[in-house]
């Protein structure tokens, strides 16, 4: 197996996770920058910045915006055309997210992925999911969405990894590989440690996974056990995250592959199957270390008849 | 003396310059377009030691027990809460009770806002052991400073009433105000309603005191003209986070994170389970749950179950709680639960075991206090063959009777659709 065959696999993964992203806001609200840009819409079309600060002025003497007493706080259209406007948004972005998908998958053609110009598909990716995460922070109304950013990093930088892979030569230096590989590690590094600090601080989704995992083998975890595993799982998280960047051992990011397939599967398995596309979008914090200890291990190996392969260059 | 006398004819005055605005006097038509700018001149601005932003929060017994909380712009020194079965006005000597308040603190404000928004003072004063189906008049005084006289009227021990049901209220801060015209104006019109449950989601950030202050300042919006307050029974919705909830309805947290739930026994049939999706349905809240429905279901004609996001969603993809409610609802028997969170109107058919059931659990809501509505999914199988699916701003109206549980959904302009009646389960 040479090294060039993972990027394949790095691929597949961009592939599973706008499937996931797919199918969970297709067929229900639709993603969080639809909802973002929906929002702001109403927002705009009731004129709520100016009635907020008539509001304040009148009834409290704050100005945080100056508003004459004179403003026409009158709606920019009515109720049911801002309905429709929302709508149209709702639409785009389903369409725009059907047209990504497919992408995503089309590009698994062997000869898609040697058309160096195709790669940039792969920025647009690597885009619009740091957008997701942000609209998703904006939104907010969910525990710990101010770090939705960092926590997906396995999502969207894997992206960006993969537009640098394929934009490379077949003969590039070791150097631009070595970018490539920090970037998965760096992705690995955020979404790990952003996990570990929601464990420490009992995020409530992974107090129902540990309880609801210890159910299964038919042992009641109490309040204060519960509490105390988080602690342990929080301070493995964080240490694993630190611990890559210094030293890349195969056994750190093998560990890290086998934990986030665990805490991925237990989705679907402990809530039913309502949850598989939660698993699926969680795929990249088990399949990028799988990668990235699969890319070690060819590295040993190479190293070891010292001769690296990184791609097929015939 | 004559301070006295003079401050009762300026409140008598105030009284009388918001008359025309109250939404008993309005048509459907006006409550629906009413102009902001007057409705605007109802609420108690914030400023000194002036009690405003008062509300009256339902949690445990509604029959005997009610928090009377307010706001002033100054901490002050002396908060009494001056009330009793009896009117006596402004004369505030005369009431049979001076409850000094328990719990005064500043409504928690973070940093970025401090600096361009001005912070204000919390009062609670709990009370107890009040007479079931009674009214209590009341009038706050902090540092001699005194709001009009209020009431509210505690829930009957038995019979009939009505319950307003409605959540979503954090944007769309004109059709708040107009909503809460509407929930007035039911109020006046239907003197057997006895509260609101709110489904959550108050305000946008629930960090927020700069959007909290807006909403409690609406909210004096759905107090009547002769000075009746609308109960509140809240819930917390996934906007709904950090401590200032707590403050505004003096509620005891949980757990050390701000969690919520609570059981609120209307009448001595009706009881209300109210849960907190956003924090982990396994563990506490499970074995609370657990308990908590057991205990009631042999002593409830109704038993009610109500949280923020929704189990069996029109909108959305259901709670990650769902799986560890929806069977011990329907273990336990529940007849309703109220949801919110959806923005649209939604009425299940009964379900159990993932299908349509008569002896299953009915789930109602989805909110439109206010907030901009979603397209509903009408193809669900739930909300078809019986269901119900819509959208627009809405309260809902449950009417208890003795043979039944009318469910009315009321639009902003008055509009009633989805009648849906529900006889009680047999023993």
């Amino acid at each position: 197996m040479k090294i060039g065959s993972l990027r394949y696999g790095l691929a597949v993964v961009t592939a599973l996770v706008f499937t996931a992203i797919f199918t969970m806001n297709f067929f229900h609200e639709g993603t969080s920058i639809s909802k973002y840009l929906a929002k702001q819409s109403e927002l705009d079309r009731v004129k709520e910045a100016e009635v907020v600060a008539y509001t304040d002025m009148m009834l409290y003497g704050d100005e945080r915006i100056t508003v004459s007493e004179d403003v026409d706080l009158t709606e920019e259209f009515s109720s049911e055309e801002g309905f429709e406007k929302a709508q149209r948004i709702r639409s785009y972005d389903r369409w725009f997210l059907i047209g990504l998908t497919t992408v995503a998958w089309l590009m698994l053609i062997p000869a898609l992925q040697s058309m160096r110009a195709l790669s940039f598909v792969y920025v647009a990716m690597g885009g619009y999911i740091i957008l997701l995460s942000l609209c998703k922070m904006l939104n907010g109304g969910v525990a710990f969405s101010d770090w939705a950013i960092t926590a997906h990093a396995t999502r969207w930088l894997p992206c960006f990894a993969l537009w640098l892979w394929l934009f490379m030569k077949p003969c590039a230096k070791e150097q631009s590989y070595r970018v490539v590989k920090w970037m998965l590690v760096i992705a690995v590094s955020l979404t790990f440690a952003t996990h570990g600090i929601e464990a420490l601080l009992f995020h409530p989704g992974f107090r129902d996974l540990l309880i609801g995992s210890f159910e299964i083998i038919s042992i009641h975890l109490s309040d204060s056990l519960c509490h105390l595993l988080l602690r342990l799982i929080g301070v493995m998280d964080v240490t694993l995250a630190v611990l890559v960047l210094f030293t890349q051992r195969k056994s750190l990011f093998l560990w890290m592959a086998i934990w986030g397939g665990m805490t991925a599967l237990a989705r679907p398995i402990i809530f039913g199957e309502i949850l598989w596309e939660d698993a699926l979008l969680r795929c990249g914090n088990c399949l990028v270390p799988l990668i990235l200890f699969l890319w070690i291990w060819q590295q040993t190996k190479a190293n070891k008849k010292n001769t690296i392969e990184y791609e097929d260059t015939e | 003396m004559k301070i006295l006398n003079k401050t009762k004819w300026l409140a008598a005055l105030c009284v009388l310059s918001v008359s025309s605005l109250n939404a008993a006097d309005m048509t459907n038509e006006q409550i629906a377009k009413a102009d902001y700018k007057q409705l605007l001149k109802r609420p108690t601005p914030l400023a000194g030691s002036k009690p405003a932003q008062w509300r009256v929060t339902w949690s445990g017994e509604a029959s005997n027990t009610a928090t009377v909380s307010w706001s002033t712009a100054v901490f002050g020194k002396k908060h009494v809460l001056h009330y009793g079965t009896k009117p006596f006005g402004l004369e505030v000597a005369k009431y049979e009770n001076h409850l000094a308040c328990q719990k005064t603190g500043a409504y928690s404000i973070n940093a970025k806002e401090a600096e361009d928004t001005k912070t204000a003072f919390y009062h609670h004063t709990e009370l107890s052991e009040l007479k079931p189906n009674t009214k209590y008049y009341f009038v706050m005084e902090s540092d001699g400073e005194f709001s009009r006289q209020l009431y509210f009227k505690t829930s009957p021990k038995t019979g009939d009433f009505k319950l307003l049901v409605g959540g979503d209220s954090r944007s769309g801060m004109i059709s708040r105000c107009r909503m809460n015209l509407r929930l007035a104006k039911e109020f006046k019109d239907k003197p057997e309603i006895i509260a609101l449950n709110h489904g959550g989601d108050f305000i946008a950030s629930g960090h927020s005191w700069h959007q909290w202050r807006l909403w409690l300042s609406h909210h004096e919006l759905t107090t009547l003209e002769d000075g009746r307050v609308l109960p509140v029974i809240p819930t917390r919705g996934n906007h709904d986070g950090g401590p200032i909830f707590f403050e505004v309805f003096n509620l005891k947290k949980m757990t050390e994170k701000h969690s919520f739930w609570h059981t609120i026994t209307l009448t001595d049939e009706v009881n209300i389970v109210t849960l907190d999706t956003n924090y982990s349905a396994k563990g506490p809240q499970e074995e609370w749950l657990d308990q908590q429905l057991a205990e009631l279901r042999p002593k409830s004609k109704w038993l009610i179950t109500n949280y923020h996001r929704p189990l069996f969603p029109a909108v959305k993809s259901p709670a990650g709680q769902a799986a560890v409610f929806v069977p011990l609802f329907e273990k336990y028997n529940v007849d309703l639960a109220l949801e919110s969170d959806g923005h649209c109107i939604k009425r299940t058919v009964p379900i159990r075991n993932g299908k349509k059931d008569a002896t299953g659990v009915v789930y109602i809501g989805e909110g439109g206090l206010g907030v901009g509505q979603y397209q509903p999914k009408p193809d669900l199988w739930y909300l078809q063959d019986g269901g119900y699916v819509s959208r627009g701003h809405h309260v809902m109206q449950l009417s208890f009777s003795a043979k039944e549980l009318k469910i009315e959904t009321i639009l902003l302009e008055g509009k009633v659709v989805d009648p849906y009646v529900m006889t009680p389960r047999a023993k």
